[in-house]
């Protein structure tokens, strides 16, 4: 007659199976665990890659040396309310105070869409929105208690830059006018200087002594596009007696400052908004800012530096959801803007 | 009743739930190697502009301006069409078609360079220009 299972047996695979089980789940919950792991850190990894894609596309055409950090809390939303005390040029604050008490990062720069060059085909050649090439020899003093000039911009389509910039501020729902814009004479390398910082730019109600303001112009066509030019009356946008603030060979066309504000949000990690359509020659600080959006999302930690001309950035996103043995789970990121 | 083992709807729902997870794990692979692709070329395409407007230097500083001005420089890179055109600011034209007549000696000489680079590889539509001014 055929038997069943004894009662030892019985128990002897009931503790085999158990193992098995036990053994089982653990690597399966392992697996699990590991797949969400890895799953959190591609998705942070992509998210950081279109971060630094956004930050170097942003601080593509910055002027150099134009950076400045503004000291502000951001506990209280004092960076996001524009309620800063002090400011200064990025490149001279130091590693001991850097950005964690200088949290907001405020530029200039040239607006991307400007440098625009279109095929001309009768002179095989492509011709330039502007050379932004000033012919120096032909320019004429207005008013010298002013220090008003006309320039003479060479080779040169200034309704063309205005009829991009227009474009530009349309899609934002802005209207564009070209009184508004700033022209830095300078050349293209030229860094600046940093000392100046306070009284160059107009951040923060200080004096824009280094930035014209166009009070007219004049776009000459010729039969030859070669010979197109721009006649321009600009004037600095503040005056002071006994500093003469003059045309260079090059310059720059500002549209904007731009800031990036961080603010926290409510994981405690920093959300980084992107505030720009304002102008600080015109006395307008960041909070006059009328774009304000939401650039870059649960960040621990932020650092903008501006070195020898370049900017250096280095940030971190984190998830807030998950942390891994107490530990936060972030994907960090440092790069070079030249 | 013979009780009966996994049927065949719970294998397919089985079956929908891994290639779910394939999929996503694929797509979030393919995005991040499409990424580190986009950084990778970014890069080479600015330091190769670099390079091109410093050769397109070259070959102005080696030109004989005797038979005109140049006009353009083409560099044939593996990954880009590169062409660097040329604009110059003279004293004098001459025969020299691209170029715009100043009055200033001090910049006499002066010429913008334009450089294009366009890639040559399929699914990367990456156009990238910059222009500079070069003082005599």
């Amino acid at each position: 007659m055929k038997r069943g299972f004894s009662f030892l047996e019985i128990i002897f695979a009931l503790i085999i199976s158990s193992l098995f089980v036990v053994v089982g789940l653990n690597i399966m919950a392992k697996t699990i665990y590991n797949y969400r792991v890895n799953y959190e850190y591609r998705v942070l990894n992509l998210k950081a890659n279109v971060y630094q894609e956004k930050l170097t596309n942003l601080f593509k055409n910055v002027i150099p040396n134009t950076i400045i950090g503004d000291k502000c809390t951001i506990s209280n939303n004092d960076c996001f309310n524009g309620n800063i005390t002090n400011f200064d040029s990025l490149a001279s604050i130091t590693e001991k105070n850097e950005n964690s008490q200088y949290p907001v990062i405020e530029f200039l720069k040239e607006n991307n869409y400007i440098d625009y060059f279109a095929w001309n085909d009768t002179l095989k050649q492509n011709i330039p929105s502007s050379s932004k090439f000033v012919d120096l020899a032909d320019t004429k003093i207005i008013d010298q208690n002013k220090n008003e000039y006309q320039i003479f911009v060479k080779y040169s389509d200034f309704p063309k830059v205005f009829s991009l910039l227009n474009e530009y501020f349309n899609d934002y729902g802005l209207s564009f006018s070209y009184k508004n814009l700033a022209l830095l004479m300078s050349g293209q390398q030229d860094n600046g200087a940093i000392s100046t910082i306070k009284n160059s730019y107009g951040y923060n109600g200080t004096p824009a002594l280094k930035l014209f303001k166009i009070l007219t112009y004049k776009h000459i066509i010729s039969s030859n596009p070669n010979n197109n030019e721009d006649i321009l009356t600009i004037e600095p946008y503040n005056n002071t007696t006994g500093i003469i603030t003059q045309p260079y060979q090059t310059f720059f066309i500002i549209d904007s400052a731009y800031a990036l504000v961080p603010k926290e949000n409510s994981n405690g990690l920093l959300d980084i908004y992107l505030f720009h359509f304002y102008y600080p020659w015109e006395k307008e600080t960041y909070k006059n800012a009328r774009v304000k959006e939401l650039f870059l999302t649960n960040l621990s930690k932020f650092i903008v530096k501006e070195i020898d001309g370049s900017v250096y950035v280095d940030f971190c996103v984190e998830n807030p959801t998950l942390k891994i043995n107490g530990e936060a789970v972030q994907v960090c990121r440092e790069f070079f803007k030249y | 009743m013979l009780k009966r083992g996994i049927n065949i709807i719970t294998t397919i729902i089985i079956l929908i739930f891994l290639a779910t997870i394939g999929v996503s794990l694929l797509y979030l692979y393919q995005k991040s190697t499409q990424n580190t692709n986009n950084f990778y070329l970014h890069t080479y395409v600015q330091n190769l502009m670099k390079s091109a407007t410093e050769a397109s230097i070259l070959n102005v500083l080696g030109h004989n301006f005797n038979n005109g001005c140049p006009t353009e420089l083409k560099i044939n890179d593996k990954l880009f069409n590169v062409t660097c055109y040329y604009h110059f600011y003279l004293t004098n034209c001459g025969n020299c078609k691209n170029c715009t007549q100043i009055n200033t000696k001090d910049t006499n000489g002066s010429f913008l360079i334009t450089v294009k680079a366009v890639s040559k590889i399929p699914g990367y539509p990456l156009v990238e220009s910059k222009t500079t001014i070069q003082n005599p």
